[in-house]
């Protein structure tokens, strides 16, 4: 009778040892009163498992039969704490509150035989799983909005670990509103089997509103699997608000603007006769508000900074209404002025609001205008590069040299308090090894002026091909001779020795390309630059010859309101891609600009004019380099500028319109600048020379300078490094050269991150981090593709087989015309989308034009992004841009983003416009895209 | 260090199109008894349909004249030459002191303010060899052809009337467009 599994030892050994005497001598043969013992049917009891806290559903455990008299039902050991076991029915039920591991269980039923009761008993195990206590945690309290926007990280932590995964959902509640406010990465939340921490993040959503501080509470609103709400369950994060505007607000300033009569004014030395100066000035009313009749006062002085000065002209400015202009002049005989020193010449105009006479303004460009000369002890102002005596001594290594950390950066300080970060040049090493130079690369410097006799230049400059333009007005000026006759300092000379200074001659430093070809067309100071315009930058086969340049450097740019480039100039840079080099195309490389830090946030009187976004101007800049039409046309090479750090230089311009980043420098006092040759001799300004000084052991004769700096500085590093390329291999088209660069790019600030902003309680991207597009080109709005590597991009153009960029192809327009209506001050915006079709299948392109036509009072307030075909995003307008301040409405403009190169053109291109500011409601009236296609099997 | 240069106006200022030369000669027919006298010119952009006025800042005489619907008064005030130019509400105003050198302004109305014009003409022609004759005939200063981009730029002397220039060029031989050029925002080092 003994069923292995239900015949056990029993729990009371001497009882046993009693039933089992009395079975021995009783025996349990027929005849006998049996002494029965109860059975269990069942083998066994299955198991059981249990969740702490969970009510377990009631079992009914087995009965037994048999037996003498009444069964009694046991279990043993003690039962988990909160399940009880009904002994009258059988029955296990209630709720575990402890975790209990398996434990083996003894289920008996024993007779009531008063002699001898007998037991029947099954085992079973059983468990009681851990249900973890879920707490919420945050890294951080609180969080300013605008500036502490890395994602905060939230973390859910079990009380232990548990069976299977644990998953938790937030909810979020407080004032500040998910998806507006902040960002939840996610709101489900699982905790892996094993372990007992997650977490998610809270990334603060800027704003530029004055909300007051916000709070979020995340709240552990459900716990699913071995887990439940513990303590603390909820977590306050307090978003301390910077959206408040520190100025007035605009409402406060449209008032106060009525008031306002700003002069813009200028001088120009519209010639220099053989006795006399003559100056044309310039004043007009830029403002909102008449002005008084005021005065223009001319004076003079031999130190420019010394408050003693004679007025040597005057001219009476009459009442002036907005948008009034005053023309004059004034002469200046070389009698009234010192001969034998420098004269200064001071410009000052004062423009009096008739309403507000306390409102003195000046002129916008500064409270003066002013220029000087330096007066022969004959009383002749020098017009040519001439009567200096310098040496050079070849075949001797340049003393400035090793402070060039553009071309070699080691970390040195070049005269500045502090130096950058090593290798953060040009990654010109091999190439310094290898000696090349550029040699016979034609570079023509399109600027203010060229010293063509300095001793570092002199040798470079190709003979007879410079040019002035301003000969005709300029007594004893020639023609071949660029020569800058002030004294002020030459741009074009310091743009110059970046190129092309010669290398080894025992002076100074050496160019990037020290033996390229150099000539100098002082357009930019031209007396009429529109009639010049075409002759300075490659149509002209004489007077000037510029059809035989190969690299046009143009350090230049304008300084307020987009324009559109007009037919003529836009075919002129057309032309010169396609007709020059013998049809390998000219390389144009242009300066993007310095306008990064510039905003018009307010006047001359410290008044705001729009609504406060200082924190971000040191993010997505206040006037984007699509301000020059020049860069919204895919034959220019828009070059920003870097530090000796290998960040952007704080003033460089960004956008899409970038092409690749080239050593500028920052101030040249606390942070290097660039070294590089400068206009002659010592000029009597406080920053001469800079660190480097005037007159010092570093620079005895003034020839140069360490502080340079601009994106007129990365200009001619970028052209330098062209010049390089195309000695290497001559056979490159312009495109081809485009390609190298880009490709060869080297990634700045790769953590850059990106930058968004919530308008109307919507979040918008004001700027990428570093995107991949469709083929593979890494592309920053801050860097374009990158840093030029110079070695990297020689190598590759040794082996780059010139015009493989199949057919250049310029798309007809791609138009939608829409006339629907911008959301104002949303950032969700306005989202068309328009398919370009019929184009070649294997195209790549190699820029994208935006034509937007707007209706709106205030452009500037608005971003325009468009997204390829490829899911490439690219801000191609920035909001705030201050590049549309002030100009017409409605808006017709037209401007480029490189960001999609070497992408496919087909399928369906977004835009996306938004409007960042409230109160001006536009009309999106239609967008068109051209493309610029060429055909690279290696990027599809 | 910037170079001095002329800083014309903070406002938005786009060029037009190059401007094709459609002369009326107001001022020397019907608005000439009027008043002004001195030469006023229409000129009208073929690409923009858009009229400029070309005025001499130096031979205007003092009076009015309506020019479409542009009202325009010369006035001689404290030593100078004053234009009030009427249009759309608004009144802007030129003054140029009496003893400048003569040149010549432009007012847009459509923009509805002045624009300074370049001392050049754009010029089209059959045969770029006719250009020293075209210069010639102006008593220009130069000329450069651009066969590549399909003009000529004729440079004037500052003085010299581009309108008067222009006219004279159209009835040329051999020239099949004559243009005006406006001066452009100024490009300055950076």
């Amino acid at each position: 009778m003994c069923r292995a599994r239900a015949m056990g030892t029993g729990p009371l050994p001497a009882m046993l040892l009693a039933m089992v005497l009395i079975l021995g001598v009783a025996g349990c043969g027929p005849g006998d009163k049996a002494d029965l013992a109860p059975t269990f049917e069942q083998d066994g009891i299955s198991d059981k498992s249990y969740v702490q806290n969970l009510a377990i559903n009631p079992a009914t455990l087995p009965e037994a039969s048999g037996g003498d008299g009444a069964l009694a039902y046991t279990i043993s050991p003690d039962l988990p704490t909160g399940l009880a076991f009904d002994a009258a029915t059988r029955v296990l039920s209630g709720t575990p509150t402890a975790s209990q591991a398996a434990t083996v269980y003894t289920y008996t039923a024993t007779d009531s035989d008063a002699v001898e009761p007998d037991s029947a008993r099954l085992t079973f195990r059983m468990t009681v799983e851990a249900v973890a206590s879920v707490s919420i945690s945050a890294a951080a309290m609180e969080v300013n909005e605008g500036e502490d926007l890395e994602p905060i990280a939230v973390t859910l932590t079990l009380s232990e670990a548990v069976t299977g995964a644990v998953t938790i959902d937030l909810a979020s509640t407080g004032t500040a509103r998910l998806g507006s406010d902040f960002d939840l990465a996610s709101t489900e939340i699982t905790v892996a089997e094993g372990s007992t921490r997650a977490a998610t993040t809270i990334t603060p959503i800027r704003d530029l509103e004055a909300e007051g501080d916000e709070t979020i509470t995340l709240v552990i609103d459900s716990v699913d699997g071995r887990g439940e709400v513990g303590a603390p369950s909820s977590v306050d994060i307090t978003i301390q608000d910077l959206g408040a505007p520190p100025l007035e607000p605009k409402g406060d300033y449209a008032a106060f603007e009525a008031l306002l009569a700003i002069f813009s004014f200028g001088m120009q030395q519209e010639t220099i006769e053989a006795d006399a100066l003559n100056f044309t000035v310039l004043v007009s009313n830029t403002g909102t508000a008449t002005a008084s009749p005021t005065e223009a006062v001319l004076s003079t002085a031999t130190d420019l900074f010394s408050p003693a000065r004679e007025v040597v002209g005057s001219l009476p400015v009459h009442r002036l209404p907005p948008e009034g202009w005053f023309i004059g002049e004034i002469r200046v005989p070389f009698s009234a002025l010192t001969p034998g020193a420098n004269n200064f010449f001071i410009l000052e105009v004062e423009a009096v609001p008739e309403e507000d006479p306390a409102l003195v303004a000046k002129g916008d460009g500064g409270a003066v205008d002013f220029t000087g000369f330096f007066l022969t002890a004959d009383n002749r102002i020098r017009t040519t590069c001439t009567g200096f005596a310098r040496a050079t001594e070849p075949g001797t290594p340049d003393p400035l040299f090793s402070h060039q950390w553009s071309l070699h950066n080691t970390g040195q300080a070049s005269f500045a308090d502090r130096g950058g970060a090593a290798g953060e040049d040009l990654r010109m090493t091999q190439t310094l090894a290898d000696g090349l130079t550029g040699a016979g690369v034609q570079v023509a410097v399109v600027d203010s002026g060229l010293e063509i006799c300095h001793p570092d230049l002199a040798a470079n400059v190709e003979p007879g091909a410079s040019y002035n333009f301003n000969a005709p007005i300029w007594h004893g000026a020639q023609a071949d001779d660029p020569f800058l006759p002030t004294v002020l300092g030459d741009h074009g000379t310091s743009v110059a020795g970046l190129i092309a200074a010669a290398a080894n001659n025992g002076v100074g430093g050496r160019g990037v390309a020290p033996g390229a070809r150099l000539r100098g067309f002082n357009w930019l100071g031209a007396y009429d630059a529109e009639t010049f315009i075409f002759a300075a930058h490659g149509m002209s086969a004489a007077d000037p010859k510029s059809d035989d340049v190969h690299v046009f450097n143009m350090s230049y740019g304008i300084d307020a309101g987009a324009e559109n480039l007009d037919a003529d100039l836009i075919e002129m840079f057309r032309s010169g891609v396609t007709d020059l080099r013998d049809g390998r195309g000219a390389l144009y490389v242009k300066a993007a600009g310095n306008e990064f830090d510039i905003c018009t946030e307010v006047d001359e009187f410290g008044r705001p004019v729009a609504p406060s976004r200082l924190d971000l101007s040191l993010e997505i800049g206040c006037v984007a380099a699509n301000l020059d039409g020049e860069h919204n046309l895919p034959y220019v090479i828009a070059v920003g500028g870097f530090s000796a750090d290998g960040r952007r230089s704080v003033y460089s311009s960004a956008g899409s319109t970038l092409w690749v980043m080239a050593p500028a420098g920052e101030d040249g006092e606390r942070r290097p600048a660039m070294i590089t040759t400068d206009q002659m001799g010592c000029a009597p300004l406080p920053d001469e020379g800079l660190g480097l000084g005037c007159g010092t052991d570093a620079n005895p004769l003034g020839d140069y300078t360490s502080a340079f700096s601009g994106t007129s500085a990365a200009a001619p590093n970028a052209a330098g490094a062209i010049a390089l390329l195309l000695e290497t291999n001559p056979q490159l088209t312009w495109r081809d050269v485009k390609h190298v660069l880009a490709k060869t790019a080297r990634q700045l600030h790769p953590d850059i991150p990106r930058v968004r902003v919530a308008f109307g309680g919507a979040p918008a991207v004001l700027q990428h981090g570093w995107i991949t597009n469709g083929a593979g080109y890494r592309f920053h709005n801050w860097y374009g593709f990158g840093a030029i590597d110079v070695d990297a991009a020689l190598a590759l153009a040794a082996v780059h087989p010139p015009n493989s960029l199949g057919a250049f192809i310029e798309s007809a327009p791609v138009r939608l015309a829409t006339g629907v209506t911008i959301p104002d001050h949303d950032g969700g915006g306005l989202t068309q989308t328009q398919n370009a079709t019929g184009l070649p299948r294997t195209a790549n392109i190699e820029a994208v034009q935006l034509r937007i036509e707007v209706t709106h009072n205030s452009p500037r307030e608005l971003g325009f992004e468009l997204t390829s075909p490829a899911g490439t995003r690219s801000i191609i307008n920035p909001v705030f841009n201050d590049a549309l301040d002030g100009v017409e409405n409605p808006l017709d403009w037209t401007v480029l983003s490189n960001a999609f190169y070497g992408e496919s053109p087909t399928g369906e291109w977004t835009l996306n416009v938004i409007d960042a500011a409230e109160g001006t409601i536009g009309t999106l009236d239609a967008w068109s895209l051209i493309f610029y296609l060429g055909e690279h099997p290696e990027d599809s | 260090m910037k170079p001095a240069k002329m800083k014309v106006c903070k406002a938005h200022r786009r060029w037009p199109e190059a401007l094709p030369v459609m002369l009326l000669f107001l001022a020397g027919t019907h608005a000439a008894a009027q008043a002004p006298g001195g030469p006023l010119h229409v000129m009208r952009s073929a690409t923009l349909e858009r009229p400029l006025l070309v005025m001499s800042t130096s031979a205007a005489a003092p009076g009015e004249v309506y020019v479409d619907n542009v009202r325009i008064r010369v006035a001689l005030e404290d030593g100078a030459r004053v234009y009030r130019v009427f249009h759309r509400g608004v009144t802007r105003t030129l003054h140029v002191a009496l003893d400048a050198a003569p040149r010549y302004v432009a007012f847009d109305p459509e923009r509805n303010r002045f624009e300074l014009l370049s001392h050049s003409l754009r010029v089209e022609l059959e045969d770029y060899g006719l250009l020293d004759q075209i210069v010639a005939a102006v008593d220009g200063t130069g000329g450069k052809a651009y066969p590549m981009l399909g003009f000529a730029i004729v440079q004037l002397p500052p003085q010299a009337n581009p309108v008067d220039a222009a006219r004279a060029i159209e009835a040329l031989p051999g020239v099949t467009d004559v243009r005006l050029r406006v001066r452009g925002t100024p490009r300055v080092p950076r």
